[in-house]
């Protein structure tokens, strides 16, 4: 965020806990960026990697995200929901991040087994080397559809399927009215229905 | 299977929250969105395949160093970042260009009074030209929209002839 600037959304009734912590952060407290830290890190560099599909950038993103939060502690105002603030610095790191070609790297590796992520832990029960592969085979074109969207609604859908996010903080961060998201949450979902019919 | 009668908006709120009460009278009627729900319930399945792994241990303690490093720089090196991360979004590029361009214009029209070039090239070339009162303005318009009006019909009663002449 910039100096001299606000959230830039429209005003709330009462600042959400997180704000509130916010406010503590503006104040000089470090302990409450370490709490927001601690809550917000995960869904952040999740919500990155989805949109990137590289495990280091998504990682490298999401403290950019927070190191800007940081630095604009001093004129933060609780204008609007801390964590629509926090996704729409995120989707907009993101989609630059995409925009700017530097996404190379990680298109070419939508074919491959691996991310740039670590490997997921397995439960006690192996999968067997067949399931596994099937895995893959429906992880990597459920990842290719995602990427294969628009980038408004790649962001919708990941914030809407993955963050659970309801459709008036989704309109908060793209700025627009809640029947807008919908409607790219509707386009969205129908074109993703049309490319992965096979799996339903 | 027929089409669904509902606007795009109303399709997404049935589609979207597939568990209202609305919802589930439309799809009893609607065959083609009971279907498109039915398939939603798979792509949701079919997305929740999708894990992530946890975030490196790491993460704290670059995302601290990086802190510091930014907590270190010298007041205009902050400066320059912040103002680099203002400049980068599209709107104040926009908004930069504009007042360059308004700012430009001002400067070079200190008068305030701003006359076209072309203005002054035919008043040059025809020093009468150019002197149209507004009621002499107004009959001109109005014979244009006559003259469009009567193009219109014109172009309007061919037509028909010429159906009649096929037919």
């Amino acid at each position: 965020m910039e100096p001299g600037v606000n959230t830039g959304m429209g005003p709330t009734s009462a600042p959400d806990a997180d704000a509130q912590l916010m406010l503590r952060v503006r104040d000089g407290d470090g302990a409450s960026f370490a709490l927001l830290l601690e809550k917000h890190r995960s869904s952040v560099v999740h919500f990155a990697y989805r949109i990137v599909q590289d495990f280091a950038i998504a990682e490298e993103l999401g403290q950019e995200v927070f190191l800007r939060v940081y630095r604009s502690r001093a004129t933060y105002e609780p204008t609007a929901k801390f964590t629509t603030w926090l996704f729409r610095i995120a989707t907009h790191l993101a989609l630059n991040w995409l925009r700017d070609g530097k996404n190379e790297r990680g298109q070419e590796r939508l074919d491959q087994d691996t991310d740039g992520a670590p490997a997921l832990q397995v439960s006690d029960k192996k999968p067997s080397v067949e399931s596994r592969m099937v895995y893959e085979v429906r992880l990597n074109e459920v990842r290719a559809a995602i990427a294969s969207l628009p980038d408004k609604q790649k962001a919708a859908v990941l914030m809407h399927k993955y963050e659970e996010m309801e459709y008036s903080q989704i309109a908060a961060v793209f700025s627009c009215s809640e029947s807008a998201v919908k409607s790219l949450l509707f386009r969205a979902y129908e074109t993703l229905r049309a490319r992965l019919s096979h799996m339903a | 299977m027929t089409k669904c009668l509902l606007k795009e908006s109303e399709r997404a709120d049935v589609l979207l929250d597939p568990t209202t009460a609305a919802a589930h009278v439309h799809f009893a009627s609607c065959p083609s969105c009971a279907q498109s729900s039915a398939q939603q319930s798979g792509l949701w399945l079919a997305l929740d395949a999708w894990k992530v792994p946890e975030v490196s241990a790491s993460f704290n303690r670059t995302l601290y160093e990086k802190l510091e490093a930014a907590i270190a720089l010298p007041w205009y090196e902050r400066w320059a970042v912040a103002i680099r991360q203002t400049f980068a979004q599209p709107s104040f590029a926009v908004a930069a260009v504009a007042l360059f361009v308004v700012g430009g214009f001002v400067l070079d029209h200190p008068g305030g009074v701003v006359t076209p070039l072309w203005s002054a090239q035919v008043k040059s070339l025809h020093p009468g030209a150019v002197q149209v009162s507004s009621t002499e303005a107004e009959q001109v318009e109005r014979t244009l929209e006559d003259l469009e009006m009567l193009h219109q019909f014109d172009a309007g009663s061919d037509e028909k002839e010429n159906t009649q002449k096929s037919m």
